[in-house]
């Protein structure tokens, strides 16, 4: 089926919200939304590869923010997606430590009009940490944990979806791998000067 | 942290608390900083969760896209000039870089690099390690007097040990002695050639030595640790910015 699906930004973002239709919601989202961004990163010294890359932290920053309520239609989808791809990729070139005038000049383009666009970003850097751990916490307690607390499955409902027995074995299991995974990001020097700067602020 | 306030952080986590025990984890999360400090944790750790789902959706739609679509083309890519600046603007540019130069010179200091870039070490706590011993147990109370306390008092001193008394000294601003501790950790793995709280205590030591004036040293090991990505602390050091270190270098120098 490659019929051309077509959302409202209100219905994109409510599909995004209640998790309804969400494949169908990203590939929205890259139909209509990808090549404006890829005209701008491949504009300013970015690859085509680059541009892939930046769109889709893009999109997962939007669908993050979408789903913890901080996206309140004060611009519309388009504009905030190129903001936010704007702002992603002007930190990368810095981080690239292309500091030079060329960069300075492209400062300007920086959106400033949208204040949910630094929040929808955050610290990519602590971003790129917490994916990195997720990847080392092995596959069965990556599973429970998102059918826990991103799929929103009770406990009943996940036995189904897992090998074991019944529900106080997954309810314990799902308990082992939360407290591993904390033990994880407790050893993550990115991850704990974050919390510092939280608690002592 | 007591097992128990850990598992009413996770009943609170996971919204299995009634209306009573709810306000009293709150309250606990207020009044309680390593209860505080477990909680942000926790909430981190759903925090990555949920951002890894996304990922997986996103980057499985994606893949699906280019599987059909045969890798589709970008539409309409333009590469725009590069802005071209007028003589005018590029003389203010110049006059605020210098402005800003100097501002960053008189104000980056061997202190302001080591208060931006030191990172209090958190102790992970495990089921069935709670017979942790009195000084790990200090150090997770954040008694750093008693985790030095507890340190003079060991017979047998591992790395480890160590570590939580070199940290204790730098929460204490005693920076000699937190540079002793580290150093005798690198020269036991040395002897020994084991890596045990090596990259800990070379992170940590490259901060003492920055807070001792010893600017030189602090950062070539900084250096030494940003040339190498698999470092435990390579985020961490290449968060350090050079500009500031070839500053406080160039002032250790006058």
């Amino acid at each position: 089926m490659n019929a051309k699906i077509s959302f409202s930004d209100a219905a994109l973002a409510g599909a995004i919200k209640e998790k309804r239709n969400l494949d169908q919601a990203v590939r929205f989202l890259y139909q209509e939304h990808a090549a404006v961004t890829r005209s701008f990163i491949m504009g300013r010294g970015g690859s085509e590869q680059d541009a892939d890359d930046i769109f889709q932290e893009t999109v997962i920053s939007f669908i993050d923010c979408v789903q913890k309520d901080k996206f309140r239609f004060e611009s519309g989808v388009r504009t905030f997606l190129i903001a936010i791809s704007k702002n992603l990729w002007l930190n990368e070139l810095r981080k690239r430590s292309r500091a030079d005038n060329r960069e300075k000049a492209f400062e300007t383009d920086r959106e400033q009009e949208d204040p949910g666009v630094s929040e929808a970003i955050g610290d990519r850097e602590l971003k790129q940490q917490l994916q990195k751990l997720l990847s080392q916490l092995g596959d069965t307690c990556r599973k429970i944990l998102t059918l826990f607390y991103y799929e929103n499955l009770s406990m009943k409902e996940m036995v189904d979806h897992l090998d074991y027995e019944n529900e106080q074995v997954v309810r314990n299991k799902k308990y082992k791998c939360l407290q591993q995974l904390t033990a994880m990001l407790k050893q993550n020097p990115v991850v704990s000067k974050q919390i510092n700067e939280l608690i002592n602020k | 942290m007591s097992q128990s306030n850990e598992l009413i952080l996770i009943d609170y986590l996971d919204g299995n608390l009634n209306a009573e025990s709810t306000l009293q984890a709150e309250q606990l999360i207020r009044e309680d900083k390593t209860v505080a400090t477990e909680w942000a944790y926790l909430k981190m750790a759903v925090e990555a969760v949920e951002l890894d789902a996304i990922r997986q959706q996103v980057t499985s739609t994606r893949q699906s896209m280019k599987a059909a679509a045969g890798m589709a083309k970008p539409e309409g890519a333009v590469v725009r000039s590069l802005y071209k600046t007028s003589l005018r603007i590029a003389a203010i540019a110049i006059v605020l870089l210098g402005v800003s130069i100097f501002y960053k010179y008189a104000t980056v200091t061997n202190a302001s690099v080591y208060s931006q870039s030191f990172v209090s070490y958190e102790l992970s706590t495990t089921r069935g390690e709670q017979q942790s011993d009195a000084l790990e147990n200090a150090y997770r109370s954040r008694n750093w007097n008693e985790v030095l306390s507890q340190y003079d008092s060991q017979k047998e001193k591992d790395n480890k040990s160590r570590f939580l008394a070199g940290m204790a000294d730098l929460e204490l601003k005693k920076f000699p002695d937190a540079e002793q501790a580290f150093q005798q950790i690198i020269a036991s793995n040395t002897k020994t050639g084991d890596s045990y709280f090596q990259e800990e205590a070379e992170y940590y030591l490259a901060l003492s030595y920055l807070a001792n004036n010893q600017t030189g040293q602090g950062v070539a090991l900084i250096d030494q640790i940003k040339a190498n990505p698999n470092h435990r602390y390579y985020p961490l050091a290449r968060e350090i910015s050079g500009t500031n270190l070839k500053i406080i270098e160039l002032k250790s120098k006058k």
